[in-house]
């Protein structure tokens, strides 16, 4: 008896938290299929495939995905750029005010959301910009620097330097040195921020509503549409994106474990 | 006029923040030779052999390679390869990759690429293996692709730094023996650093013995473990048995400080100074039974505290009430062997002796 509840106990506490993490997701897929009549798609009426076939019918979505998507392609873009010089700075060299920039780079993941938006659109309005896609994207920059560094950095540990004075030994210059070693080495970990990046653009809300000025990205649109109903496209559109992540992802994994296979490293 | 040396040091020192990694440093290494800079850890000698290939830039001092003065230039803008501890291979290449590297930074033509590769993984025996990463090759493989990729540039210096660390005794004694036949075969200037004594012996036909940043004794290896001129290199480079004493007027024989003399052969005690200590190898000194007319002239009475019989030799400690404990290894020859508490003689020719300043 006790040896049947141990035996289920786990993989029962197991399926409650996956329900718990799914649920919600599943609902937003299930809801692109409803067949709602009015302007609130929350209960559920009927299938069809109406909104599937038809994702373009409100105009405003595919303008607000694509202004995300090209945001925080950018963004993390070049958050990862920058966040790859940092980290090899940090993890490099011993220079004056390491420690600072350190502690300096966990400001913007600490500080809330709310706080770091309303003090950016302070800012851009003290310097007389306003507020458009170029402020929307410096913000986004901003807070995914420090997620960059930290997943770059993370990869960093272990790299043995001899590898790049072995590549110099050889005739590589500096240059030549990053391209075929370090970077080739690093690579996994860049590819990782800039993934996490593009997701955390993708999603906010905080930040891009306190510095977007009059663009609309699709979170803001789908906070705007609340108030009118959200209709069932936002649901189709939310499921592309989920699968369409989960894939990247799951390729991503998979690659990855074919690199290690391919090194030996298993 | 005489061909510039491979590697010429001129009064080159090191200071990092805290201490000084190598001091005053002038050193000449001629074309062809296998050197090796022998010492404990932090003695320096790494640090000099980096400064070499051009990763840690010198204090003070300048550095030639041929006669050319290559101080402040980048390890790329310098002829010579270096061997790493570590191998430092690169996970994400090939082996033909990782030992292509060097000639396709300088541009070489893919059918020379391909001939040279070719070439030198023959040479080190890893023909077949190309396209293994370097992860599924052995630990002594990878030491092999780690000397293919530097030789296969055609550099007139080999730099290693402790190559054979990593490896396992036996393994170690294999790529001994298999470096020295590849430098032979290739007949360029190998610098090997290491802090094993018998590894230094076994490949290289000259000898720096480093110690607090300073050569304390270079030549060959013959010539420094028979006369090591220094207590430092005595102890490090084999072992010794040293005791203290008054030399002669004329250097042939010492009192010793606890009564008693060694007679000593006068080139090898160093002059001008008074206060010496005398040394002598374990393996020089024999043993007799007192009252032995046989023995050589230095003769020390004591009794045996230990024997170890070893199988091809058998050590023994001696207590000497004059000098203290002796080591004395005695070739099984024959079956006589001495036993705990035996009184004995300790003696050994006058050519063996030799002198360090105290």
């Amino acid at each position: 008896m006790m040896r049947t509840i141990k035996r289920l106990l786990l993989p029962t506490y197991l399926g409650f938290g996956l329900l718990y993490l799914f649920l919600p997701v599943l609902v937003v897929i299930l809801f692109s299929f409803n067949d709602y009549q009015g302007r609130f798609n929350v209960r559920w009426q009927g299938f069809t495939l109406e909104h599937w076939l038809d994702p373009f019918r409100v105009e405003e979505i595919p303008q607000a995905l694509g202004v995300s998507i090209v945001l925080a392609a950018v963004s993390s873009g070049i958050a990862t750029i920058i966040g790859t010089l940092i980290a090899l700075a940090l993890t490099r060299y011993r220079f004056k005010g390491r420690s600072a920039t350190n502690v300096l780079l966990f400001f913007p993941m600490a500080t809330p959301e709310v706080v770091l938006g309303s003090s950016l659109l302070g800012l851009f309005v003290a310097m007389g910009t306003g507020a458009g896609f170029l402020t929307l994207l410096l913000a986004h920059i901003l807070f995914i620097i420090s997620y960059a560094v930290a997943t770059i950095r993370a990869r960093m540990v272990g790299f043995d330097r001899h590898l790049e004075e072995a590549a110099m030994d050889l005739y590589a210059n500096e240059w030549d040195t990053f391209r075929k070693v370090t970077l080739p080495m690093i690579l996994p970990g860049v590819f990782a921020a800039f993934l996490l990046g593009f997701a955390l653009s993708l999603d906010d809300f905080v930040v891009s509503n306190f510095t977007a000025g009059t663009i609309q990205t699709y979170p803001l649109y789908v906070w705007g549409a609340a108030r009118r109903g959200i209709p069932a496209q936002v649901n189709v559109w939310g499921t592309v994106i989920f699968v369409v992540t989960v894939t990247v992802m799951l390729l991503f994994l998979g690659a990855q474990r074919r690199r290690q296979q391919r090194l030996g490293l298993t | 006029m005489a061909a510039a040396p491979a590697i010429e040091l001129e009064h080159v020192t090191k200071t990092f923040t805290d201490f000084t990694a190598v001091e005053d440093l002038t050193l000449a290494i001629d074309d062809g030779h296998f050197f090796a800079l022998l010492g404990p850890s932090g003695c320096g000698k790494t640090t000099t052999l980096r400064m070499v290939g051009g990763f840690e830039e010198p204090t003070a001092g300048t550095i030639r390679l041929h006669g050319e003065n290559v101080t402040g230039l980048k390890p790329y803008r310098r002829l010579v390869n270096t061997v790493f501890q570590s191998y430092a291979l690169f996970p994400h290449l090939t082996v033909f990759e990782n030992v292509a590297f060097g000639l396709r930074r300088r541009e070489v033509s893919e059918g020379e690429v391909r001939k040279r590769v070719g070439e030198v993984l023959d040479l080190v025996q890893l023909t077949g293996r190309e396209n293994r990463k370097p992860r599924q090759l052995s630990g002594g493989q990878q030491q092999r692709v780690a000397v293919a990729r530097a030789l296969v540039n055609h550099p007139r210096v080999l730099l290693l730094d402790e190559p054979l660390g990593a490896l396992d005794l036996k393994l170690r004694k294999e790529m001994q023996i298999e470096l020295k036949r590849i430098q032979q075969e290739v007949g360029i200037t190998f610098v090997h650093v290491t802090h094993d004594q018998e590894e230094a012996m076994t490949m290289a036909d000259t000898i720096a013995v480093m110690h607090q940043g300073r050569i304390e004794r270079m030549g060959a290896p013959t010539e420094i473990y028979e006369d090591p001129r220094t207590a430092f290199v005595a102890g490090f480079l084999g072992a010794s048995n040293l005791m203290g004493g008054t030399v002669d007027g004329d250097r042939g024989t010492i009192a010793l400080s606890a009564g008693g003399v060694v007679y000593a052969d006068p080139k090898h005690i160093p002059a001008g100074v008074r206060e010496v200590l005398v040394g002598v190898r374990p393996e020089k000194v024999s043993l007799f039974l007192p009252g032995d007319e046989t023995a050589p002239r230095n003769r020390l009475r004591g009794k045996v505290t230990d024997a170890s019989f070893i199988g091809v030799s058998t050590h023994y400690l001696v207590h000497c009430p004059q000098v203290g404990e002796m080591a004395v290894v005695v070739q099984n020859l024959d079956d006589r062997r001495f036993s705990l508490g035996e009184d004995v003689v300790a003696a050994w020719n006058p050519d063996h002796t030799f002198g360090v300043a105290g």
